[in-house]
C-alpha cells in the first residue's frame, strides 16, 4: 500500500528514530488477514531495515490505510510494565515514544495524560488526519448477505474474504472466493464510530500528515435515544442475549486505551467483587462496570467492539454513558489537556439528584 | 504422531442428513447450528439444534467446551455441609466438530485422562467416556488453516469415533475409526445404506487435495507432525532473548486465544461465598492473564506480557512435547482469527522455523 500519508509516515518515523528524538515508533503494518493492518513497533535499531530474524519490523514496512482501526493509545500505559531488566519507572526516565494518532487515539491520550498514564512530553504525536477506518464485520456482513442472496451457494468454509484492497477513488475491492471482486462505497462500509465521529481531525499533535480529515459527524446520540425507546422488557432481552456469548476473555477491557488498571475489580481476590466464571450474571456485572468506568472517559473508538471474537455489541451502553455525562456535566473528552472529567472533579454545590432521582434532574437544573 | 497416514476404518455406511437426530435416540446430540448471533462463516455447537449447519468453517468456541466447559460446579456448601455435585453421566453424541478438534479433544484426553501418570479428571473424563464423537471433514478449508503444519490433516481421524464426508444429494458417508464409533453404525444398521468402493476412492482423492491446498496455502516451514521437535530445538535456546519482547511487542494480553484454544486447559478453582451459602467451581484459565499463577504471597513469576505469551508459545511447543510427547496446536487457526490485533501464531511458528541467526541470539 502506497498513499502520501504512508510515504510520509515513514519519512517521519525514520527521522526521529535516526535523531534520537524517540526510542520507538508505534504504527501500523500490513497484517496477516485481510481487512486488518496490525500494530508495528519500530525500535531505533530497527530504523532503517527490517529485520525479520528478531521480528522487528523496520520503518519502511509502516503503513497507513483505512484497515488501521486499533487505537494505538492502549499500548502507551502498558509500554510501561514492569519488564526484567528494565528498572522501576520512577528510577529511569520514561521511554520517548513516537506514535500516531487519528483523532480517537488523540483523544485517549490525552485523556490518559490527564489520568497520568503517559507523560505527554515524552510522546512524539503524528497526527493523522482520518478519514474512518473500514468495519470488517460490515464487510463481513455484506459478503455473507451476497451469500444468502445466492442460496445456501459459495464455497463450504465460509471465511469468503481473501484480499481487499483500497483504489483511489475511495472505494473498496473486496475479492472472495465465491463471488470474484466486489466493490463497497467506503461509506457503507465505514465504523459505526467513524460515521459518528466529531473529531476526525486529532488536535494538538506534534506533527500532523497530509491529508483531508472526514466531515465530523453528529455524534449518533439519535441511536442511544430509540433505544431507549424500547422497553425495558425489550432492552434486558437484548442485553442479555448479548451477554449470554461472553467467554469473559478480557479483550474488550485489554483493548480499551482507558483501561488502564493495574489490577482490574474483576481480578480482585481479598475482596472478590465478582466470579470469575462465565455465569450470566457474573459476564453482565463485569460488562456494567467496565461501562460505567468509561463514564467522561470513553472516546468511542469502539476497540472493544472490535476486540470481542464473540462479536458482542454494547456500543449502545457506552454512548449512553458519553451521552449522560454530556448532557450532564457538558464534557466530552476531546482534546482540551485542562478540562477534567467530571468523575476527577466534585464540588459541595454540585447536586446529585442525577443518582438519586434522575427523572429530577431537568427540574433541579440551575437550583444545584 | 501424523495422523495424516494411519487411517483405518472399520465400518461405513451412507446416510442421510435428515437421520442423524435419530442417532441420538438415548444421547443428548451437540451439532453445529447457527443459531443467534456468530460471527459470519462460524457456527456453535448446540444442543438439539433445529437445523444442523453444514456450510462453516468451524465452531467459533472448541469441542472442549462439552466435556471441560468454562464453569463447572463442583462442590456446593452452606453452614452445615458440604455436597459434591454429581457428574454429569448422560451419555453424549457430538456430530460435526472438525477433525482439529478431535485431533485437540484426543490431546486432551491425554492431560486429563489416566496416561498423564495416574491422575484422572472425573469432570472430563465421565463426560468423555459416554461420548461419542462424529467428525466431519473439511471440504473447504479457511485461509487460516494449517492443521497439516502440526501434523494434522483436514480429514483427520485422531480422536473422532467416526468420520464423516458430506456427499451428493444430503447424504454423509460414515467411517468408523474406533470400536465405538463401529457400534454406532452397527446398532443403527437400518439408517445406512452401503458405502461402494468406488465412492470411497473419490472421497479419499478429494481429501488428498483438500491437505494439499492447505498445505500449499499455510506451508509454516516446518512439519510438527514429522518432527515434533522442530520448534522445540530452536525456541529453547532462545527462551530468554530479544525475539520475545520483538514477536510479543504487540500483545494487549486478553485470554480471546486461550479460551478459543481447542487445546488450551488451564484451570483455576475458585469459591464463590453468597451470604448462607456457596459453591466451588473450576473455570477456564488463561495463561495471558495478569491473575495467571500468581501466588498467595502476591508475587507472579511472570510479570509481564513477554513472559506470558512465552508461556502460551513454549507451552505448545516446547514443554508439550517434553511431557506428553507432541505440539498442542493442531492449526485450526481460531486464535488467528480471534486476536484483537492481529498477532498471528503462524509469524510466530515461522521465526523459530528458521534457523536461529546471530542477531536472535544477541
Amino acid at each position: 500500500m502506497s498513499n502520501a500519508q504512508t510515504t510520509e509516515l515513514r519519512q517521519i518515523a525514520k527521522r526521529l528514530l535516526e535523531e534520537g528524538k524517540i526510542d520507538l515508533f508505534i504504527g501500523f503494518q500490513e497484517g496477516t488477514l485481510p481487512l486488518r493492518s496490525r500494530p508495528a513497533f519500530v525500535s531505533a535499531e530497527a530504523a532503517t531495515a527490517d529485520s525479520p530474524a528478531t521480528g522487528s519490523p523496520g520503518a519502511g514496512s509502516l503503513i497507513w490505510d483505512s484497515f488501521c482501526a486499533t487505537n494505538l493509545a492502549v499500548y502507551l500505559p502498558k509500554y510501561y510494565e514492569n519488564q526484567p531488566g528494565r528498572r522501576k519507572k520512577r528510577e529511569k526516565p520514561y521511554p520517548k515514544i513516537g506514535v500516531a494518532a487519528k483523532g480517537c487515539d488523540m483523544r485517549s491520550i490525552v485523556a490518559l495524560t490527564k489520568e497520568r498514564q503517559v507523560q505527554r512530553d515524552s510522546l512524539v504525536v503524528v497526527g493523522v488526519p482520518c478519514r474512518g477506518m473500514i468495519d470488517t464485520r460490515k464487510v463481513e456482513a455484506a459478503v455473507a448477505a451476497k451469500r444468502g442472496s445466492a442460496g445456501d451457494g459459495g464455497s463450504a468454509a465460509a471465511e469468503e474474504i481473501l484480499e481487499a484492497r483500497e483504489t483511489e477513488a475511495g472505494k473498496l475491492e473486496v475479492t472472495t472466493r465465491s463471488f470474484g471482486v466486489l466493490t463497497f462505497d467506503r461509506e457503507e462500509v465505514l465504523q459505526d464510530c467513524c460515521l459518528e465521529c466529531r473529531y476526525p481531525m486529532p488536535e494538538g499533535a506534534d506533527i500532523l500528515l497530509p491529508g483531508q480529515a472526514r466531515k465530523p459527524g453528529d455524534g449518533g446520540y439519535a441511536r442511544v435515544e430509540r433505544f431507549m425507546e424500547k422497553s425495558s422488557e425489550q432492552r434486558w432481552e437484548y442485553f442479555s442475549s448479548e451477554l449470554s456469548r461472553c467467554i469473559r476473555c478480557n479483550a474488550c477491557r485489554q483493548a480499551c486505551p482507558t483501561c488502564w488498571c493495574k489490577e482490574c475489580f474483576a481480578e480482585q481476590t481479598d475482596l472478590k467483587w465478582i466470579g470469575v466464571g462465565n455465569t450470566p450474571s457474573d459476564a453482565m456485572v463485569f460488562q456494567i462496570i467496565r461501562v460505567f468506568h468509561q463514564a467522561g472517559r470513553c472516546v468511542e473508538c469502539d476497540a472493544c467492539y472490535r476486540a470481542c471474537p464473540m462479536h458482542i455489541d454494547l456500543r449502545l451502553y457506552t454512548k449512553k454513558i458519553v451521552k449522560d455525562v454530556e448532557e450532564t456535566f457538558g464534557y466530552l473528552p476531546a482534546f482540551d489537556a485542562e478540562a477534567l472529567p467530571p468523575l476527577a472533579t466534585f464540588g459541595d454545590e454540585q447536586c446529585d439528584f442525577f443518582i438519586t432521582d434522575p427523572d429530577k434532574n431537568e427540574a433541579a437544573e440551575g437550583t444545584g | 504422531m501424523s495422523d495424516n497416514k494411519e487411517r483405518t476404518f472399520m465400518d461405513r455406511g451412507i446416510i442421510r442428513k435428515a437421520d442423524i437426530p435419530k442417532l441420538a435416540a438415548e444421547r443428548r446430540l451437540f451439532a453445529p447450528a447457527r443459531e443467534g448471533t456468530v460471527p459470519p462463516g462460524t457456527c456453535e455447537l448446540k444442543e438439539n439444534p433445529a437445523e444442523i449447519a453444514y456450510r462453516f468453517s468451524n465452531t467459533r468456541v472448541p469441542l472442549k467446551d462439552i466435556f471441560f466447559p468454562q464453569t463447572e460446579t463442583m462442590y456446593t456448601f452452606d453452614f452445615d455441609e458440604v455436597s459434591e455435585v454429581s457428574i454429569p453421566t448422560d451419555p453424549i453424541l457430538v456430530f460435526g466438530c472438525r477433525p482439529c478438534d478431535t485431533r485437540a479433544l484426543a490431546q486432551l484426553d491425554a492431560v486429563f485422562g489416566p496416561q498423564n501418570k495416574g491422575y484422572t479428571d472425573p469432570y472430563y473424563m465421565k463426560r468423555r467416556e459416554s461420548s461419542i464423537i462424529i467428525s466431519l471433514a473439511c471440504s473447504d478449508p479457511c485461509p487460516t488453516c494449517f492443521c497439516t503444519a502440526t501434523g494434522g490433516s483436514p480429514a483427520g481421524t485422531r480422536g473422532a469415533d467416526i468420520v464423516a464426508h458430506e456427499l451428493e444429494g444430503d447424504s454423509l458417508l460414515f467411517e468408523a475409526v474406533t470400536e465405538k464409533g463401529s457400534a454406532l453404525l452397527k446398532s443403527y444398521n437400518p439408517l445406512f445404506a452401503e458405502a461402494a468402493d468406488p465412492l470411497v476412492a473419490e472421497v479419499r482423492e478429494k481429501d488428498a487435495a483438500v491437505e494439499k491446498a492447505v498445505h500449499q496455502a499455510n506451508n509454516l516451514g516446518v512439519s510438527l507432525g514429522e518432527d515434533i521437535a522442530a520448534l522445540k530445538d530452536r525456541m529453547d535456546p532462545l527462551f530468554d532473548k530479544r525475539i520475545w519482547e520483538n514477536l510479543t511487542a504487540s500483545c494487549i494480553g486478553c485470554g480471546a486465544c486461550t479460551y478459543l484454544c481447542p487445546t488450551c486447559h488451564c484451570f483455576d478453582i475458585a469459591d464463590e461465598s453468597r451470604l448462607y451459602q456457596g459453591r466451588r467451581i473450576r473455570t477456564w484459565d488463561s495463561c495471558q492473564f495478569a491473575s495467571f499463577t500468581k501466588h498467595a504471597s502476591g508475587h507472579n513469576p511472570r510479570t509481564n506480557k513477554k513472559e506470558r505469551l512465552r508461556q502460551r508459545f513454549m507451552h505448545k511447543f516446547s514443554y508439550a512435547v517434553e511431557n506428553m510427547g507432541e505440539v498442542l496446536c493442531v492449526g485450526c487457526g481460531r486464535c488467528i482469527t480471534a486476536c484483537p490485533v492481529n498477532l498471528d501464531i503462524r509469524d510466530v511458528i515461522r521465526s523459530f522455523a528458521k534457523e536461529p541467526s546471530r542477531e536472535n541470539a544477541s
